[in-house]
């Protein structure tokens, strides 16, 4: 009896300590002040303005772009990575209404009928095209500030369908991002990545294999800037994506869960840091 | 005080439905060879088992040794040697390994102790082979050296002779007589072998059902004087005549004989009645039943509800 | 308490099972070598170098300490589960069906003080296959892999979400951790292989039994669409162990998920030793 009874209490105990460590369990704070109070700051967007996939045109819809530009001047951003627009023309629209504090591009159309385009304060950017798996990111470089340093933004958007070439996508914006040793670069956009093991059903394909591994080559080079944020689009998907250089310190990662509209699948994403 | 080492009280054991053993109340005297008899399925090993706290009663009380079995079984275990059914050791082991294992369990028991033992039951050559090279008669040995340790006051063995030629049969009543006269155990022994039981036991128990049909001593239970076989001239008839007396027992087991159990000096009577009946007694002549007999007669007399 | 623990000790250490638990465990090993070569040099040839440059870039990327690692994690999912349900799963049900349970039975020995010796028994086979496996692929991993920091990557271990590094010394460190919180989520599989024994009337019965329920939790618990069942799952919580491999070790959730294994552990058997206790030993 006595024996039982001590296994009773052990069992007892357990309970109640699974139950005060449950408690106790620690979230990452985020947006918590930097103790050193220096160092100058970076505020970028990423968001994939298109529409889920049950539209007939999923590209972002050029009567929402009133709306995304609300949001833009709403938080403003140094700079914006933005995802399926049609092409230049809904960008000059956009850059329109918001009134001509931005300057963009867009990157150059190649064998999809959505494009990327990014968008900076800053008067004096200049863009790029970014060559990436037979399509093209592009690139802004900007000062943030005039005393600043120089950075750059790649606004990318990897395959929604094939893991395979989103590795192939990623890996040669990581190597453009490599090439430019010199300056700090920030990767953002909609990458599609599926990272999340826990919900891998596909158990015959190499998907998670190959975006795990994209995944990591991006964070060899890079920080996750916006990974405690949570999910960025509808079915609790985390996709889209702000890479930071290692040296950068997140300071605020946030989801504008209230942004989209229209049948937007994706949220905009937005991320402090100090460089 | 009482000087029973195993006493039983209404002693119960259903499962489901089916009633293994019921109410069945028994008591083994010290220093007795006690003869546990049971056709397949009368509940014997049943009842050993929960004398032994294998298996919990559904009622009743077992007392081992003195101790209530549902409050403080392990002192009595403590004194108690049991063989249950076929002996089962672990097979990688040695005869010896396994002696001592099991000893070990009860206290321990020096190595000299457990040499003796070994020789005691005729495996001392054999002690340190593995149990799996091991015969069944040497296993049925070993089943009782393992009994015999550390030191008991009491075994039980259950068809310690199970499977075992006739020289191994001779050596393990040999055994057990030693048991009792020389070690000066009490031992309660169940056997299908009616002979060897009636060579050993001073008092048997024989059950049927899970019922008792007859505990106490083994000349009482074979007849002892008290049974007489008559020669009739109409047996037939004789038996009518004596069934209407219900202080007699009598049968006539498929012979020519009637027997017929009458106590108490009363064979003048069971003479004198069938004479007045006008039925022709050629022979009288006192008779003395084997165990086997007697067995077969209560089973068959409880069978048919006498 | 200490002869029981001594005798049960005996009788495992001198068992078939036991032998073969540590063969089973160094042939895992040998395989997992030889995939990881095979794999290696398929993907480090041709075309493959180039797609997977970023994989082998460094040559650090793996080394013994990775490669003891995925053999761990691997090797502890699937197979020492198996070889516990087959150790604890035989304790009682096998002693009963071989007879060897009525012997012991009718010793002067407490029933509950029987089980958890045997339980115990098995806690150290636990302890010392973990060990063994631990000690044997780092040793493997040293030999033939090679040695530095203990790189962690996002992927099939689902261990991190970004990449991270842990030095070579705070690694072997972590390692004898994760043979003790192997080993403590392993008791659970233990326990209910032992309370299944109890219960069953065959230790073939009990190991399957334990073996199907924990691959059947192991294996929904992993497909979407039992995700609001998973936290309810043992082996969900059984996960905990592999916590000591990340580069921060999450101590509060650790000492959750242990204590809810130990709550698991303890409740199978404090329901094995009220039913052994009551057990009839039929056979």
């Amino acid at each position: 009896m006595r024996a039982k009874l001590t296994l009773a209490a052990l069992c007892a105990a357990m309970l109640v300590a699974a139950h005060h460590f449950d408690a106790a369990r620690e979230r990452t704070v985020l947006g918590a002040r930097d103790a050193t109070g220096g160092g100058a700051r970076l505020r970028l967007m990423t968001w994939n303005v298109g529409y889920a996939e049950l539209e007939d045109d999923t590209r972002a819809h050029t009567s929402d772009l009133r709306a995304v530009a609300d949001a833009i001047l709403k938080n403003d951003p140094d700079a914006i990575a933005l995802q399926e627009l049609t092409g230049s023309d809904q960008l000059k629209v956009l850059l329109g209404y918001l009134g001509g504090r931005y300057r963009g591009a867009a990157a150059r159309a190649a064998h999809t009928d959505r494009v990327e385009a990014v968008l900076v304060k800053s008067s004096g950017a200049r863009f790029e095209d970014v060559p990436a798996g037979g399509r093209y990111a592009v690139a802004a470089t900007f000062r943030p500030r005039a005393d600043a340093p120089e950075v750059v933004l790649v606004s990318a958007h990897a395959d929604a369908f094939r893991a395979a070439r989103r590795r192939e996508y990623t890996e040669s914006i990581v190597d453009w991002a490599r090439a430019h040793s010199g300056q700090t670069v920030f990767v953002a956009g909609d990458f599609n990545f599926e990272l999340d093991a826990r919900d891998e059903s596909h158990l015959y394909t190499d998907d998670l294999k190959h975006d795990s591994e994209a995944y990591s080559y991006l964070l060899r080079y890079f920080r996750d800037a916006g990974r405690e944020a949570g999910d960025t689009a509808i079915n609790d998907r985390r996709i889209d994506y702000v890479f930071a250089p290692p040296a950068a310190t997140t300071r605020r990662a946030e989801v504008l869960k209230d942004a989209p509209v229209g049948r937007m699948d994706h949220m905009p994403l937005v991320v402090e840091v100090g460089l | 005080m009482s000087d029973a080492v195993l006493e039983t009280e209404r002693l119960t054991k259903r499962y489901g439905r089916r009633v293994a053993v019921d109410a069945l109340s028994l008591a083994v005297r010290r220093a007795d060879i006690y003869g546990f008899l049971g056709q397949n399925g009368a509940g014997k090993s049943t009842t050993i088992r929960m004398a032994l706290g294998l298996v919990r009663p559904t009622a009743g009380r077992v007392r081992l040794l003195g101790q209530d079995m549902a409050k403080r079984p392990h002192r009595a275990l403590a004194r108690t040697g049991a063989m249950v059914e076929a002996p089962a050791f672990y097979e990688n082991f040695t005869g010896r390994q396994n002696l001592t294992m099991l000893a070990a369990l009860s206290g321990g028991a020096p190595r000299r102790r457990v040499d003796e033992t070994l020789e005691l039951v005729g495996l001392a050559a054999r002690a340190d082979d593995a149990v799996r090279a091991y015969s069944h008669g040497m296993r049925q040995r070993l089943g009782i050296a393992q009994a015999l340790l550390p030191n008991p006051e009491f075994v039980i063995l259950d068809e310690p002779t199970d499977g075992l030629d006739p020289q191994g049969i001779r050596e393990t009543r040999e055994l057990i007589r030693r048991l009792r006269d020389e070690l000066k155990l009490t031992v309660m022994l169940s056997s299908h072998l009616l002979h060897e039981v009636e060579q050993l036991c001073d008092r048997v128990a024989i059950i049927d059902g899970g019922r008792l049909l007859y505990e106490g001593g083994v000349a009482e239970l074979t007849g002892g004087g008290e049974i007489v076989r008559l020669r009739v001239d109409r047996p037939d008839e004789a038996l009518r005549v004596l069934a209407d007396d219900p202080t007699l027992a009598a049968s006539r087991n498929g012979t020519q004989f009637i027997y017929v159990r009458a106590g108490g000096g009363r064979v003048a009577d069971v003479n004198a009645l069938l004479v007045a009946r006008g039925l022709r007694v050629s022979e009288i002549v006192p008779h003395r039943e084997t165990l086997e007999e007697a067995f077969t007669r209560l089973v068959g007399e409880a069978r048919r509800g006498v | 308490m200490f002869t029981l623990l001594r005798i049960e000790f005996t009788k495992l250490a001198r068992s078939r099972g036991f032998q073969l638990s540590f063969a089973a465990l160094a042939g895992f090993v040998a395989l997992m070598l030889w995939g990881f070569y095979t794999y290696a040099e398929r993907k480090t040839g041709g075309q493959a170098a180039e797609q997977f440059r970023y994989t082998y870039e460094s040559k650090s990327y793996f080394n013994g300490l990775t490669f003891a690692l995925y053999s761990l994690v691997f090797s502890f999912s699937l197979l020492v589960p198996v070889f516990v349900a087959a150790t604890a799963g035989s304790q009682i049900a096998g002693e009963a069906r071989a007879g060897t349970l009525r012997m012991i039975a009718v010793r002067p020995v407490a029933r509950v003080s029987l089980l958890l010796s045997k339980f115990a028994v098995v806690a150290l086979h636990v302890l010392l296959m973990m060990a063994f496996f631990v000690g044997l692929n780092l040793l493997v991993g040293l030999l033939f892999v090679g040695w530095g920091d203990l790189q962690l990557y996002p992927g099939p271990l689902n261990l991190v979400d970004e990449p991270g590094r842990i030095a070579r010394d705070d690694a072997l460190w972590r390692f004898a951790c994760a043979t003790l919180t192997g080993t403590w989520a392993m008791l659970v599989v233990a326990a209910i292989a032992t309370l299944l024994s109890v219960v069953c009337e065959s230790a073939a019965v009990a190991t399957v039994a334990t073996i199907a329920i924990y691959l059947a939790l192991y294996v929904v618990g992993r497909v979407e669409f039992f995700e609001q069942l998973r936290p309810y799952f043992f082996t969900t919580d059984m996960d905990f162990w592999r916590d000591v491999f990340k580069p921060q070790i999450p101590w509060q959730s650790l000492y959750h998920y242990a204590s809810l294994c130990g709550a698991y552990t303890f409740g199978a058997l404090l329901a094995a030793a009220a039913l052994f206790d009551r057990k009839d030993i039929k056979s």
